[in-house]
């Protein structure tokens, strides 16, 4: 039997109201709650307000692919905000880092900046908390192989419990025939690194693509490079893994020529650009069971009123529903399709290829 | 002073519940809420205000209210009068959901802002406290997720829960 409605619903604008004064680790479960406020608190007004009101605050790390010995930055749609905690920094860290992998808590695993060609790598990570300054040491064993892929998922928060998963290849570039790795695994509840005995047979031709990973529920996602494109998934709870094809048209790399796997409102999604075109398409996998993707929207970037420092801008993650964070060159940009804005825009020491790893945190400490 | 004279004679104005109940209630005090105020400011206090979107007892726990939080006739609010009204707003929003919930909206619909902050907060800290299925429950919410969909969501938070 249906509750009986007692009351009217509640206009959207209470509800707003009163979900952005509730703690971000509660969100998710208000997400299930109905369709309605699921939509609500992915949009760009909630997630501003609740900022606000709770001091959480969200936005991309950002580090130079090629520029191994600058510090990741920070942008965030919070810097209107006069108070210093919305510019993260790993200043607070002992020593020079690069990010190897992030959660979207805000966790970060970090690694002090070394040279290639040394030897001697770092003997640990640093496990990180930017908006708490907190972080702790866990042993990083000298990889058997080349690591070619890292992903880090938190399990719990009541302890906090995370797993941390690398992969690794014997060689650097893909020989002919299948590409073989092996992969270990971190979790914090033991502290210790596991090899698995498991070998990961990717299809011929494909390979990791450095991009970081793509987290939804306890699963991690990397788009793998070949011809037609497929995506390894891994699930840290259950240590297993599959590989599976992206459907027409996301398959086809003449058809696009960026394409770029992202988190949309908690779904998997991909951004591609339609070749020699500036039309992005935001593609979402409906159904992670049945794997149906749907095209929810197409946007042609260069109608956008971004700075014009850049001839050119690529889209590469969304903070909200309606905020995405666009790259050109030097210059990173957050836009907001719902006040058809620029929120944001930062000036990068090192151009190129970036690695983006978004966070929502809180200020809640994850040490005890 | 001559100020302290004309507010000895406070004008009160008279509201009207959707259900025909009245109440007469100063002026200054019925002026916290900005709705309220915009009505006195375009001449309606002559007559009675109707405020059709409250019921007689939402009514008067909001008379209450603006009683409690009318501008002080000395005009200086001291540290220990905050600090008795901090109090009394804690004990007035401690009533059941639905109570809550109306004092909600008609702090929404009257333009309170200091109730709606209060009410809002508390409501949040329920929120916080409850299941999803007891959410659902006390905001009369349907669920219209499908067993699959709601499953796949729960999946994505299994790590605040544990």
């Amino acid at each position: 039997m249906e509750p009986p409605l007692a009351l009217p619903n509640l206009p959207p604008d209470i509800i707003l109201e009163i979900l952005t004064r509730t703690s971000l680790k509660g969100i998710g479960r208000f997400r299930l709650v109905s369709k309605d406020w699921n939509l609500i608190t992915y949009g760009s007004s909630f997630m501003h307000q609740h900022h606000q009101r709770t001091k959480t605050l969200s936005g991309f790390f950002m580090q130079s692919k090629s520029e191994t010995n600058l510090m990741p930055n920070f942008i965030s749609n919070n810097n209107l905000d006069t108070d210093s905690r919305s510019n993260l920094s790993l200043q607070f860290l002992p020593g020079r880092v690069r990010i190897e992998t992030a959660t979207k808590q805000g966790i970060l695993l970090c690694i002090d900046c070394y040279s290639k060609n040394r030897q001697k790598i770092p003997e640990y990570y640093y496990v990180c908390k930017p908006s708490t300054k907190e972080w702790c040491k866990i042993p990083n064993p000298k990889p058997r192989f080349n690591i070619i892929g890292t992903g880090m998922v938190v399990l719990g928060s009541k302890p906090f419990r995370y797993k941390i998963v690398r992969f690794l290849t014997p060689s650097a570039t893909p020989s002919i025939g299948n590409y073989h790795c092996r992969y270990e695994i971190f979790d914090s509840k033991t502290c210790m690194w596991r090899q698995l005995k498991d070998v990961i047979s990717l299809p011929q031709g494909n390979f990791f693509r450095f991009a970081s990973a793509v987290s939804v529920s306890d699963t991690l996602y990397w788009l793998l490079t070949n011809d037609n494109n497929n995506v390894l998934a891994f699930n840290v709870t259950t240590e297993s893994w599959r590989v599976f094809e992206l459907p027409f048209p996301l398959c086809n790399r003449k058809y696009f020529w960026f394409r770029k796997i992202v988190d949309y409102n908690g779904r998997l999604a991909m951004l591609c650009m339609i070749s020699r075109t500036s039309n992005m398409q935001l593609w979402v996998m409906e159904d992670l069971g049945t794997k149906v993707w749907s095209r929810r929207q197409t946007i042609s970037i260069n109608q956008l009123p971004l700075p014009k420092e850049e001839p050119y801008y690529f889209p590469h993650a969304f903070l909200s529903s309606d905020v995405l964070l666009l790259l050109g060159g030097h210059t990173a940009v957050l836009y907001n399709f719902e006040t058809f804005s620029c929120i944001v825009g930062k000036r990068l020491e090192c151009g190129g290829h970036q690695q983006i790893f978004p966070i929502f945190s809180d200020l809640d400490k994850f040490l005890t | 002073m001559s100020s302290t004279l004309c507010c000895s004679f406070a004008k009160n104005v008279t509201l009207r519940s959707s259900d025909g109940q009245t109440f007469e209630v100063e002026e200054a005090a019925a002026q916290v809420s900005q709705t309220i105020k915009r009505m006195i400011e375009d001449g309606c206090t002559g007559s009675v205000i109707p405020v059709p979107n409250l019921t007689g007892p939402v009514l008067a726990l909001v008379i209450e209210y603006f009683k409690k939080h009318s501008p002080p006739s000395d005009g200086c609010p001291t540290a220990l009068l905050e600090m008795e009204i901090k109090d009394w707003d804690a004990k007035f929003v401690a009533v059941d959901n639905d109570t809550l919930l109306d004092l909600t909206l008609a702090a929404h619909y009257l333009e309170i802002q200091g109730l709606l902050d209060l009410t809002c907060h508390r409501v949040a800290d329920i929120l916080n406290d409850n299941s999803v299925e007891k959410i659902r429950e006390i905001f009369h919410i349907k669920n219209d997720f499908t067993p699959e969909e709601e499953a796949e969501e729960r999946s994505k938070i299994q790590w605040a829960f544990e």
